[in-house]
């Protein structure tokens, strides 16, 4: 269908407006819907409408849906109205009202208090890492070595505390923090005595982006 | 009790006979250096009917060793074949090197029973030995006889009582190694660095860029003429 075709059924149905509402993200554009609005704010149906619109909302807008981590998406909607200066001179004209999401990780670094018997054991290791994304925290040991079942035993149990700790850890972020998205991580560094942990959270938030 | 090697957990006894497949000498670390003696090294056959996991399987013929490996599943040499090739490395200085070498590609095949399979001890199962062309290191490739008799003749049918290894030569092994998606009569060139295949596509005679009807859905391994033929570069 041809714009001057387009404006000539518009007008016809005495329609104002255009609203598409969309989201998109994950590097796709999802389900996107139609719907043209008359004067009275009635619903008006019109297929060969929406598929020109379809097709050349693309054009006018630009949408962000590649997710890097960091920036995962947009949602919103975009209203198309026609604006004419005079009866040759009638353009559409779109107009995106869209919220973008994203998600950023925050941490901090936190200090376990460690017995002898914990230090001894950690020689034998050289870095722990879990989450609550992993089945099972992760031990990587240094070298080759017997674990015995003792060292097994204080290794599990200091790997709870450290756990439990990180949970408990306070993380300051943009936004709200993600649900299960705490991770921590030692390369068995002491300070002082203390082991250090790093701890992670991943948060959310969303702020306008019309352009 | 658990023993670990190269940063993965075995148990005490299973770890203890890997430790001595691995060290010639009792480690220092070890916490019963009087057993050490009475320790009976891992086999190859243990390894296959006892480790399940994949990861720790890897470990442990790490530890057992190919020449160990080798030596226990006796394997014949059923072929061989040396090609002469030609190749192009980038010296220090950035100048190009041309260099002739030869490649010597081997096929044995072992025993279902010296492998320790119990089910299919009356089968024989195959592999081929290449060098590394930078490193020389050796390395021992398995390969499904039948299926490379398959990819080099692709009329015909195979029945599960013949052995085809007596129908496969050393390059039609090596060549069955790599697979593509790539359409026979369609590849331009090969190149490979290693385990990592570059695959010319041929271009087509319309216009630059255009793949259609060069690919297949479903992969399909290197036929020996193609390995002979279309290898021009490797490191």
């Amino acid at each position: 269908m041809q714009t001057n075709e387009t404006i000539k059924l518009w007008k016809e149905l005495n329609i104002v407006r255009c609203e598409m509402e969309f989201s998109c993200g994950g590097d796709s554009m999802n389900d996107t819907e139609y719907t043209l609005y008359d004067k009275e704010d009635n619903e008006v149906e019109s297929e060969e409408l929406t598929d020109y619109f379809d097709n050349e909302v693309y054009k006018n807008v630009e949408f962000y849906e590649v997710s890097d981590g960091h920036y995962m998406g947009e949602y919103g909607k975009v209203e198309i109205t026609l604006e004419e200066d005079d009866v040759d001179d009638a353009v559409f004209v779109y107009n995106k009202l869209a919220t973008a999401e994203w998600e950023e990780t925050s941490g901090g670094t936190m200090y376990v208090e460690l017995s002898d018997k914990e230090s001894d054991v950690l020689k034998k290791v050289s870095n722990i890492n879990g989450g609550v994304w992993s089945n099972q925290p992760n031990v990587n040991y240094r070298d080759d070595c017997v674990i015995t079942d003792e060292e097994d035993e204080i290794l599990d149990e200091l790997i709870e505390r450290i756990e439990n700790l990180s949970n408990e850890f306070e993380i300051e972020g943009r936004g709200e923090e993600a649900e299960e998205s705490r991770s921590f991580e030692s390369d068995i560094e002491l300070e002082e005595g203390k082991l250090l942990v790093q701890v992670n959270a991943r948060f959310y938030y969303t702020e306008e982006c019309n352009d | 009790m658990k023993i670990i090697i190269s940063n993965t957990e075995f148990g005490y006894d299973l770890g203890c006979k890997l430790l001595k497949a691995k060290y010639t000498e009792c480690p220092e670390w070890f916490n019963q250096p009087e057993i050490w003696d009475d320790i009976v090294p891992i086999t190859f056959k243990e390894i296959a009917s006892e480790i399940s996991n994949i990861e720790q399987r890897r470990i442990a013929i790490g530890c057992l060793g190919l020449e160990n490996l080798v030596k226990e599943i006796k394997p014949k040499m059923i072929g061989s074949e040396t090609l002469k090739k030609k190749t192009t490395f980038v010296k220090p200085d950035g100048e190009l090197e041309t260099i002739k070498f030869e490649d010597t590609y081997k096929l044995y095949e072992v025993s279902g029973k010296s492998l320790g399979l119990t089910d299919r001890g009356d089968r024989n199962f195959h592999y081929v030995k290449c060098k590394d062309t930078s490193t020389d290191r050796e390395y021992l490739i398995w390969v499904d006889a039948p299926s490379v008799y398959r990819a080099n003749n692709p009329n015909s049918w195979t029945n599960s009582g013949e052995d085809y290894g007596k129908k496969i030569t050393p390059i039609q092994a090596i060549a069955w190694t790599i697979q593509t998606n790539v359409d026979v009569d369609n590849i331009e060139k090969l190149i490979r660095q290693g385990d990592c295949v570059l695959i010319k596509i041929k271009q087509s005679s319309k216009f630059k860029g255009d793949t259609y009807g060069k690919f297949i859905d479903v992969p399909r391994h290197l036929t020996e003429q193609e390995y002979r033929k279309l290898l021009v570069l490797e490191s």
